[in-house]
């Protein structure tokens, strides 16, 4: 199955072509909006056009076609299609409805099936890019800027929602503490960076509901408590090994709750695959800490974390989640697509 | 200008409860202050006194959601909170471009936006209303109502 995938539910457009044979990816091409983009078509644009996704989804649909069928005719990548799939929510609006309409049209002029895909399970489905296939159940921990939740995935397009963050997402932790810090957006991979050269167990930060018996996380605590210490330690934060024991210690309090809460809903739902997904699956200490938990306490359970390249927001992941449900022949009807600007994955 | 000390979670939860009475459908609310100053848990408070049953997170990285309010706030004519957060915006446009800016002053709902100060042409909005928060001592907030 041939797949154009289109993504445009928040900051990025982004484009892409999947070839799936039996599970397995054998061809795939990606396009996301860039600078670099804009500049080879209309000169350089102002960051505000540039995140204007009716302005930048013709020139990323223009250079995936010149990547396919080596020609600036769209009808010829009509022919290599066999499915549309498309980000149908959560997100903003009129964001979601560029790519919605972007989707529709060319389902309708190619007379090809067209599939609205959730964002978060297009995260989820970042870690079978590879072709490995997970065993059922699954547990997946979705952490990315504006999300933070755990999910129970019975099978494919199965889901339970454990859990989900009350107030700020982990993303959102590490970039705000980042910018208390005075380091610029987005300050996640800062405050990493930053890490490496400190001392983990220099401040005893909180970490917010970690023994609490439900699977929701709260971090805007953890946030106002930096806060209140980094004002009370003003004068030393032009030390950059206090800076970097800041940045370890509020690292790893935000890590320990995601991971402890993962362990455990994973133990109370008897998994037999943990999976990682979202913006922050970037986080190399997440990461680590995560499988090295889910081999020493989880026995036997599979661990899948997404390859770095396809942990932030892209049209492949859309494309490899529509391919799923095409084989459950679960099609939309392109007359009827609408946006979802709330829809939650796995909520009863 | 009324100048408010509140001075606990408690204290700020009551002073949203009758901020809450005071909206009627159209208005829009600013919030200005710094990061932690108590500008998200405000809103959840005033959320759940519309009436709001969804956990309302910070929209920082979504930039706006619509929540539904309950059955009494509708009574009031207002059917809908919509919650901005103008934190990743840089460029006032892109309230336009992002659609956002037509959830402003409508008839049936009601606006608030965090850091409102990046939005300065907010001020033309008639009738718009700011609550700035500034950290006092210990846990201590200071809000300004204008």
């Amino acid at each position: 199955m041939r797949i154009l995938g289109i993504e445009t539910s928040c900051d990025d457009s982004s484009a892409a072509f999947l070839e799936v044979r039996r599970d397995r990816v054998v061809r795939l091409e990606q396009v996301v909006a860039t600078q670099a983009i804009h500049a080879k078509y209309g000169g350089v644009v102002p960051e505000v056009a540039a995140r204007e996704h009716s302005f930048t989804m013709p020139l990323v649909l223009d250079e995936l076609t010149k990547k396919i069928t080596g020609s600036q005719d769209g009808r010829k990548l009509g022919e290599q299609v066999d499915l549309i799939a498309v980000t149908a929510g959560p997100g903003l609006v009129t964001s979601l409805k560029v790519g919605i309409d972007t989707a529709v049209s060319l389902a309708a002029a190619w007379n090809k099936k067209i599939i609205g895909v959730n964002h978060i399970e297009g995260h989820i489905y970042s870690n079978l890019i590879t072709g490995e296939q997970p065993k059922f159940p699954a547990l997946v921990l979705v952490v990315s800027g504006g999300h933070t939740e755990l999910l129970l995935m019975r099978d494919h397009g199965k889901y339970k929602l454990l859990g989900a963050t009350r107030d700020d997402a982990a993303g959102e932790a590490f970039d705000k503490t980042a910018k208390l810090m005075g380091l610029s957006y987005p300050g996640g991979p800062q405050i990493s960076k930053l890490a490496m050269n400190g001392n983990v167990a220099a401040y005893d930060f909180p970490r917010p509901m970690i023994r609490d018996p439900h699977f929701d996380f709260s971090f805007a605590g953890l946030k106002t408590a930096v806060r209140y210490f980094l004002r009370d330690n003003e004068a030393k934060l032009k030390d950059e090994q206090f800076k970097a024991d800041v940045a370890a210690s509020t690292e790893q309090a935000i890590v320990d709750v995601l991971v402890a809460k993962t362990i455990r809903a994973a133990k109370q739902s008897k998994v037999k695959t943990v999976m990682l997904a979202g913006g922050v699956a970037a986080n190399r200490k997440l990461r680590e800490t995560l499988a090295a938990a889910v081999a020493e306490k989880l026995p036997g359970v599979k661990f899948f974390e997404p390859s770095l390249k396809y942990c932030t927001d892209n049209a492949a992941m859309i494309a490899l989640a529509g391919y799923y449900q095409a084989k459950r022949r679960n099609f939309d009807d392109y007359k009827k697509m609408d946006v979802k600007i709330g829809w939650e994955l796995g909520r009863t | 200008m009324k100048k408010i000390s509140i001075k606990n979670l408690k204290e700020l939860k009551a002073f949203a409860v009758k901020f809450a009475t005071t909206l009627k459908g159209g208005d829009v609310v600013g919030l200005v202050g710094d990061l932690g100053a108590g500008k998200t848990t405000f809103t959840q408070y005033l959320a759940k006194a519309l009436g709001v049953k969804k956990d309302v997170k910070s929209p920082t990285f979504i930039i706006m959601q619509i929540l539904e309010t309950g059955t009494a706030a509708k009574k009031n004519g207002i059917n809908h909170l919509c919650h901005i957060d103008a934190y990743r915006i840089e460029d006032e446009e892109e309230l336009r471009l992002r659609g956002i800016e037509e959830y402003l002053q409508k008839k049936d709902t009601v606006a608030l936006i965090e850091w409102a100060d990046r939005v300065p042409s907010l001020h033309r909005v008639p009738g718009y209303k700011e609550i700035t928060f500034t950290f006092g001592k210990g846990e201590e907030r200071i809000l300004r109502v204008q």
